[in-house]
This record gives structure tokens, C-alpha cells and sequence, in this order.
């Protein structure tokens, strides 16, 4: 079938297998490996995407609801200003062992933030239940506060 | 000064000049005789296999653009290897930080490591030859920069990498362009520790950035023009075989190019991942079992008693003090198989061209994975680059490289690069587990609460043994499993009379080297032991393990740790509002680590709110990656402790998916992980493992004050 969405800004009409998740969409066809296969059944969220402003597991998303989708993967966030706020708060604290899972975390930090800019932590642990097998978790929470606070406060900053 | 080379003679350095782009420096032998020594040293002393002796192969490139490239024999899977030797060696060559370029040794390029990464060995094994190498690297551009200066090497100075005499400069790349001799001076000075640059500095790590933008680090990043993906089918059940494949059976399915049937595979092959999938999901394949196998059949196996025993520590002789006690106090612990579970899939890229191969891979151990695949595909070894990728999580899973075997097969027989990597049902179920184990130990006490006799019978699966990680010659050389009984021995220097049992338990499923092997299941039975005993006697449990330690400098050390944790924690034996605290503490290796954990229990659910870790593990190279290792190691213990178990019910593995194979999450990481690390100016020792050690009896210890039930498995929490 014939599919027509945005990832990070970009345009594509791609002739898809339906039944296809969105991961493989991403990762062979679009050549974009920052979104990570970890098991296939949206349980560990190494594969998170942020579809329409929703945190969203691509590995069990199928390529036909993809269709008029805007998407935004971890090669998204930057921009001309350089490094999303959650990317630099994660590089401050330090948080990445083998780094394998944290595109999911940090897309879903994004979400999250998007949608809650100052979560209480029954949010941030309801919206951040990826796994990291390195246990980097204590950091995770340490980065997510800093960005949380660099976020909150610059519009303040501002006025 | 600093310390000699004072091996120089039995080195070989190898020098190569590029014409006047680069020239580099390694060393290559290291003979089965330094092994052989080295090993016996290990059983002579029990310690634990971590080895001092010079090598592996290690080498430098500088170039006309005074960039220095080292290519590191170990693998970045976490721990953050890459970054401390970047330290190291920046410190020796005497170099501004970011001139040097770090880059992962693949097996055709660069020093082939001859042990592997892991077993906590990176460092503490490379402290010494790195060190000396980088020092003979730079003392071989001060030679040069002498001759340029018209002086003596002595009067050079080098700073952030600018060689100097009076007013004249020049750097490592200037050289690079200018020499075409070299010469390799016999011993050079090490750099003194106070003139340390780098070593000791919170130095972020090298990879950060690539690793919160998604750069394409990873083996199954690697992309090559023509690749197609093979889905390789494990057998789902232990203790059976393949009867048939019906490669009919996926005729007509879109995007398909091959069905590999092999004795020892079975993978589908297709154009794309999901095509390969599919068809995976519906290639018909006959497993028959062999003989039927439940999880109690397991713990039967698994028994202290059952298999072949082997003393693998004794001091005095126990056996008139347990003859003749009016008590022996006995206790019991068991622990199920674990899963890596580490959140990339194993897997590699082949590519099979013109008689060679190159394989990308996540591998802990390029050189056998080399041998593997050298040996399945029978070609020379030198036709076979293997080329080790960052790892997405190991834990020693990547010490097993089978799908790079079988992409390397498929490559070749289809020419073209085949992507092959396990689905994570599969990923379980090829796994090599932590193995299960049974703990039985006996102490004998005296009126004074002193230990006077001490049994501790540890059965387990093998870890070392069956494996073939190991270079093949300590195979001619161990007894028992030193992996199996990793954290078993009897390191209380106060306890004189014991003896340490290890039992071989024959199992029909592979287990084999897991984080820390032995040691968390080990020092879980022992620490929650000496609570025990502790309660027994009416003595606290602090002081309890104080009395059972000696003036000895390994001792020494342990009680520090242990002290610095009771005074960091505020330790308390008292239970106050429904929170308890729990203590534990062990000597892995030369490393000692002792740990405090605050908890409660809600809805029969253990919650670890605090947990307080010292440790030292001799000098440290960079500590807020020491740091990142001990919370790694607490919150991979404590979830193994807590929430994991792999079981086999009619010879199937399961669980197959996380979830029901529930690793720790966010939600329930301990809101307060404190780490201090002591001070030491020994060589710098086993980090990546021994802070494991302790987190389970401290749960379990903390557990009890609460509960007045001891724990004696894991998982400690029910599974939902």
C-alpha cells in the first residue's frame, strides 16, 4: 500500500507492506539507526518514536496507520541551536553506559516533557518505563530534572 | 622516578613508518609460558583470574597531522573502557586530551586481545603494559626531538603534547614528517603519579555524544550495498534435536532468497528483516525431545551433594570442631538461572568477498570469535576481519558470537552481506544463563561468638568450564569452575578452620558467564549467612564481621569499607517506622566493597529506597565512571535479586519477552544511590563486577529485621 508522512520535517510517499512496523520503515528503508530493535513487542521502548506528539513504540506500530502521521525520531531533535535540552542535560549528567537504549528514553523524556513541562513523578514513572539493563536510572532522573529546570526557566529568563 | 620497563628485552617492538604520514608502535608475543605462570598463581592463591602480565598486543599510530590513534584490544560495552585508557595513555604520552583518537582494534588491524573484555580485567590487566607502551611511544619522539634540538633526550620537556628545549618546539606530527629512523629506547621513566593529568579526573566519556544523538554505533547499524537479513531459528527446547525442515513450507512468501539448512543451523533468508520474520514465523521445522525435562528436574541437578565435588579452599582442618559441637548451625539458598537480557539482540554483518570475510560484530572476544568462524567456514584465520562494534549491553553475552558464524556461512554461500540478528524470544532462548545454584553452608560457634568451624558447599552449572571463551590452555589447568565459585571462598581472615566445596552440577542447557559469574549468588548465601550467625550469638551484625576480621592487609581494607559504609549510612539495627536497613560486604579479587540498603515493604513488595556503596578498588582512573559502574552493578543485582528467574517447564525456556522476564525499571530504582570511593594508591583493580557482590544479602538482611523470615531465593519479590 501507499504511504505518505513526515519524519523530522521531511516528506515521503513510500509503497510499504502494510503489516510492517513502523522500526524497519525507519531504520532499513530510511536508513535512520538512531531508533533502536530491542524486542519487537513494545515492551522495552529502545524503539520510541514521537508520533503527533505522543511517545509511541515503533517496533509494534504498523506501516499502515503511519499514513498522514508527522513523526520525529532522535535524529530529529537537534536543531540550529544544537542539541535538544534533554540530549545536553544527558550528556551533563553523564548518563549513557553502552547507550544502546537511550534514544528510546530520551525520545520519550521529550514526550513527556512536550505534553507535562513539569511532571510530577508518578508521570515521569508512568511515562518512562523503558528499560536500561546498564542501570543507568539514577542519572536518567538526575538528567531529566536538569532539563526539566533548563526548559522551565528560560522563557522565564527571557522576560 | 617512576617505575622501570624492566622486561625490555623479552619485548618485541614492531615499528612501521608510512612515508612520513604515520608511524606506529606495537609489541607482539605473549608466550603459553607467561599464561601457564599466571594462571597457577591464581589457583596457588585462589584469588580470583586477574591477570598483571604484559600484554596483549598494543598499538599507536601518530600522523603528519599530530593526531595519535590508539587502538584499543578492548571492547566498549558500558563500562567505559575506552575513556579510562584514553586517560591512561593520554596521561604517558604526555598529550593534550583531545589529540588522542581511540578507536576499537579489529582483528586485522592492531592488537588482537588475547584474553577477552570482561571478567573486570580491562584495567587492572593493561594499568602496567599500556603504560610502558605509551611511555616508550613518547620516549622514542623525545629521541627524535633531541636530535632536532641538537640535545640531550633528557633536557626535552613535553607539555599538552609540545616537545620543547630553550626556545625551540616542535610536536609528535612535526616528527612524524621529519623521521625515518626510529629508534626504541630499552626503559623508559613511567610518568609519576602526582604529575597525573588526566588519571583520576571525571572525564566525560568519549561516546556521549554519539550516544544521545543516535549515531549508527552499533552492529546492527552496519549497512552494506546487496544485504539481505537471515533470521536463524534456535531450538526452543533443551534437550532436544531438529528432525525435520520443510524449506517448502515458505515457497511463494514475499521477498524470500534462501532457506539454509545446516546440522548445526537453520535460518530463513529474505530481502528484508520483516520478510525474513514472516517467513521464520512459518518455515515448518521438527524439534523432537529427547528426554523430558521440568524445572524441579533442574534444581534436582542442582544440588549440593549431587555431581563432583572439589576443595577449592581449606584452611585448618574443620572436621573435629564439627565432630565434636554440641551445635552446628546449617543454612540453606538457591538461586535460578538468569538471563543477559541485554537490550540489543546478538547478531553481526558478514560479508563474504573475493575469499575474505569482514565481520561486523558485538563481541567481547574478537579472537575467538575469529577462530569460530575461521574454523566453521574452514578458511585461514588472516581471511577473516572481525571487526568489534560498540556493544549494545554484554554482561558476557557477547563472549558467544554464534550468529556471526552463521551470517559469515550464509554470506558466503550467497554472496552477498547478510545482516543476521536474534529476535529477543529468540535472543532467550539461545542464551547462555547464569547458571542455577544451590548454597549449603555450616558453622560451628564458642561461647564467645566466635566462628570456629566453617563448611560452605557451593553447586552450581558451569561457567568456565564446557566454555571455550577461555584460551584453550586453561583448560590443562583449573579444577574446579573458578566462575562457579566466583565470591565462594572464605575471605574472613578471622575464620581459621574451614573449608570451601565447590560441586560440578551437569545440566542439559548452557550456562556460562554472567556479570560477576558466582559472585552475587555466592556472597548472597554467605553474607546472609553471617547475619544469621550474628543473630545466633546476639551479636550485632557490624561487629559481628568485625571480630571475624584480621590483621592481614587484605582484611585491613575490608574493615575500612565496611566501617566507611556504617558511618556513611548511619547504619542502625533498629527498625523504625516499618523501614529496616541491611548490611553486607565482600572481597572480590583484590577489590572490596561493602553495602547498606534502607527498605521498606508495601503490598509484600520489597522498595529499596536508599543504597549506600564504599568501595575500594584500588587507584581510580576516572570516578564518575567508577561511580557509574557501582550503580550499574546495585541496580543489575538488585534486579536479578528481586524480580528475575528464567524456568523450564517441558523443555522450554521462559519467559521469552521482558515483562514476564521483568528487569528493574525506573519506578523502582532506589530514589538514593550514594557511592564513595577510598582512597588508594594501589594499581587500580576489578571494577565492572565485585560491586555486584554484596546488594543481594543486604536486601535479604535488611529483609529479615522487617519480615523475621529469611530469604533463601530470588526472585525476593513475587512475580506478577
Amino acid at each position: 500500500m501507499k504511504i505518505e508522512f513526515t519524519i523530522n520535517g521531511r516528506n515521503y510517499k513510500l509503497d510499504v507492506n502494510g503489516d510492517e512496523p513502523l522500526l524497519w520503515l525507519i531504520r532499513d528503508t530510511l536508513k535512520l539507526k538512531g531508533t533502536k530493535f530491542g524486542c519487537g513487542k513494545a515492551a522495552c521502548g529502545a524503539c520510541t518514536v514521537i508520533i503527533d506528539g505522543q511517545a509511541t513504540r515503533s517496533c509494534s506500530y504498523a506501516a499502515r496507520i503511519v499514513n498522514g502521521k508527522s513523526i520525529t525520531t532522535i535524529e530529529g531533535l537537534e536543531n540550529e541551536s544544537g542539541l535538544h535540552p534533554v540530549q545536553q542535560a544527558w550528556i551533563n549528567q553523564i548518563v549513557p553506559q553502552c547507550g544502546y537504549c537511550q534514544s528510546g528514553f530520551i525520545m520519550a523524556s521529550v514526550a513527556l516533557l512536550e505534553r507535562f513541562p513539569n511532571p510530577t513523578e508518578q508521570q515521569i514513572n508512568d511515562s518512562l518505563t523503558n528499560f536500561c539493563r546498564c542501570g543507568t536510572y539514577p542519572r536518567i532522573r538526575k538528567a531529566l530534572n536538569e532539563a526539566i529546570e533548563n526548559m522551565t526557566s528560560k522563557p522565564k529568563s527571557a522576560v | 622516578m617512576g617505575s622501570k620497563l624492566k622486561s625490555a628485552s623479552r619485548r618485541k617492538f614492531l615499528i612501521k613508518v608510512t612515508a612520513g604520514t604515520a608511524v606506529v608502535l606495537g609489541t607482539a608475543y605473549l608466550t603459553r609460558g607467561i599464561w601457564r605462570r599466571a594462571i597457577d598463581k591464581v589457583l596457588a592463591s585462589g584469588e580470583l583470574p586477574y591477570y598483571n602480565f604484559d600484554g596483549p598486543l598494543v598499538w599507536f599510530e601518530a600522523n603528519a597531522n599530530n593526531e595519535i590513534t590508539f587502538y584499543s584490544p578492548k571492547v566498549e560495552m558500558g563500562q567505559g573502557v575506552l575513556t579510562a585508557l584514553a586517560q591512561i595513555v593520554a596521561d604517558e604520552l604526555q598529550i593534550k586530551f583531545k589529540q588522542l583518537k581511540v578507536l576499537h582494534a579489529s582483528s586485522s588491524h592492531g592488537p588482537l586481545d588475547l584474553l577477552f573484555t570482561g571478567d573486570s580485567s580491562s584495567i587492572e590487566g593493561l594499568w602496567k603494559p599500556i603504560r610502558e607502551l605509551a611511555a616508550t611511544f613518547r620516549q622514542m619522539f623525545i629521541i627524535e626531538a633531541a636530535k632536532e634540538f641538537k640535545t640531550l633526550p633528557k633536557k626535552v620537556k613535553l607539555e599538552n603534547g609540545v616537545f620543547s628545549y630553550k626556545d625551540q618546539t616542535t610536536t609528535y606530527g612535526e616528527l612524524v614528517k621529519i623521521t625515518k629512523q626510529w629508534k626504541v629506547p630499552s626503559t623508559p621513566d613511567l610518568k609519576n603519579p602526582e604529575d597525573y593529568q588526566y588519571i583520576g579526573k571525571a572525564i566525560p566519556r568519549l561516546d556521549l555524544e554519539d550516544k544521545v544523538t543516535g549515531k549508527p554505533i552499533f552492529s546492527i547499524d552496519e549497512e552494506l550495498d546487496g544485504m539481505v537479513y537471515a533470521i536463524v531459528v534456535p531450538c526452543p527446547y533443551i534437550k532436544a534435536k531438529r528432525t525435520n525442515v520443510d524449506p517448502n513450507s515458505v515457497n511463494g512468501l514475499p521477498g524470500i532468497v534462501d532457506v539454509i539448512v545446516e546440522e548445526d543451523f537453520v535460518a530463513v533468508v529474505a530481502e528484508s528483516r520483516f520478510q525474513a520474520y514472516n517467513a521464520s514465523q512459518k518455515l515448518a521445522i521438527t524439534w523432537e525431545v529427547e528426554e523430558v525435562i521440568q524445572q524441579k528436574d533442574i534444581e534436582e541437578m542442582v544440588t549440593v551433594g549431587v555431581g563432583k565435588p572439589y576443595v577449592i579452599q581449606k584452611g585448618k582442618c574443620p572436621k573435629n570442631q564439627f565432630k565434636n559441637a554440641s551445635e552446628i548451625i546449617t543454612s540453606e539458598f538457591r538461586t535460578p538461572m538468569g538471563a543477559h537480557a541485554q537490550i540489543q539482540p546478538s547478531g553481526a554483518l558478514a560479508n563474504f568477498k573475493d575469499g575474505s570475510l569482514e565481520v561486523y560484530v558485538a563481541t567481547q572476544n574478537v579472537r575467538k570469535t575469529r577462530k569460530d568462524i575461521a574454523c566453521r567456514l574452514n578458511m585461514r584465520k588472516k581471511k577473516v576481519n572481525v571487526l568489534p562494534a560498540y556493544l549494545g549491553g554484554a554482561f558476557g553475552r557477547a563472549l558467544y558470537t554464534d550468529l556471526a558464524t552463521y551470517a559469515s556461512f550464509i554470506s558466503r554461500q550467497l554472496k552477498r552481506p547478510v545482516h543476521c540478528f536474534y529476535t529477543r524470544a529468540q535472543e532467550f532462548q539461545a542464551d547462555y544463563f547464569r547458571p542455577p545454584t544451590h548454597h549449603l553452608l555450616k558453622a560451628v560457634m564458642d561461647d564467645t561468638g566466635h566462628i570456629t568451624a566453617f563448611e560452605n558447599n557451593c553447586s552450581s552449572g558451569d561457567v568456565v568450564k564446557g566454555s571455550d571463551v577461555w584460551p584453550e590452555i586453561i583448560n590443562d589447568i583449573i579444577g574446579a569452575d573458578f566462575g562457579a565459585w566466583r565470591g565462594a571462598l572464605n575471605r574472613y581472615g578471622g575464620i581459621q578452620r574451614y573449608e570451601i566445596i565447590s560441586w560440578r552440577a551437569n545440566l542439559p542447557l548452557r550456562t556460562s558467564f554472567w556479570r560477576g559469574m558466582g559472585l552475587l549468588a555466592n556472597i548472597f548465601a554467605i553474607e546472609s549467612f553471617m547475619d544469621e550467625l550474628a543473630e545466633k550469638v546476639g551479636i550485632d551484625p557490624v561487629t559481628f564481621r568485625q571480630n571475624h576480621l584480621n590483621d592481614s592487609e587484605t582484611d585491613q581494607r575490608l574493615l575500612a569499607v565496611l566501617n566507611k559504609v556504617v558511618e556513611q549510612s548511619s547504619y542502625t539495627d533498629k527498625v523504625e517506622n516499618g523501614i529496616a536497613m541491611g548490611l553486607a560486604c565482600c572481597t572480590d579479587g583484590a577489590t572490596h566493597v561493602a553495602q547498606v540498603v534502607r527498605l521498606s515493604i508495601e503490598a509484600q513488595r520489597i522498595i529499596v529506597s536508599d543504597v549506600y556503596c564504599v568501595i575500594d578498588t584500588g587507584m581510580v582512573i576516572n570516578p564518575d565512571q567508577v561511580k557509574a559502574q557501582c550503580e550499574g552493578n546495585i541496580i543489575m543485582g538488585m534486579s536479578a535479586a528481586l524480580y528475575e528467574k528464567v524456568e523450564i517447564h517441558n523443555n522450554a525456556i521462559g519467559p521469552l519477552i521482558y515483562g514476564p522476564y521483568k528487569l528493574m525499571a525506573l519506578r523502582e530504582c532506589p530514589e538514593n544511590i550514594e557511592i564513595h570511593l577510598m582512597d588508594s594508591d594501589r594499581a587500580p583493580q576489578g571494577l565492572g563486577e565485585p560491586p555486584m557482590g554484596p546488594i543481594a544479602a543486604a536486601i535479604a538482611n535488611a529483609t529479615y529485621k522487617l519480615t523475621g523470615n529469611r530469604i533463601r531465593r530470588f526472585p525476593m519479590n513475587p512475580v506478577s
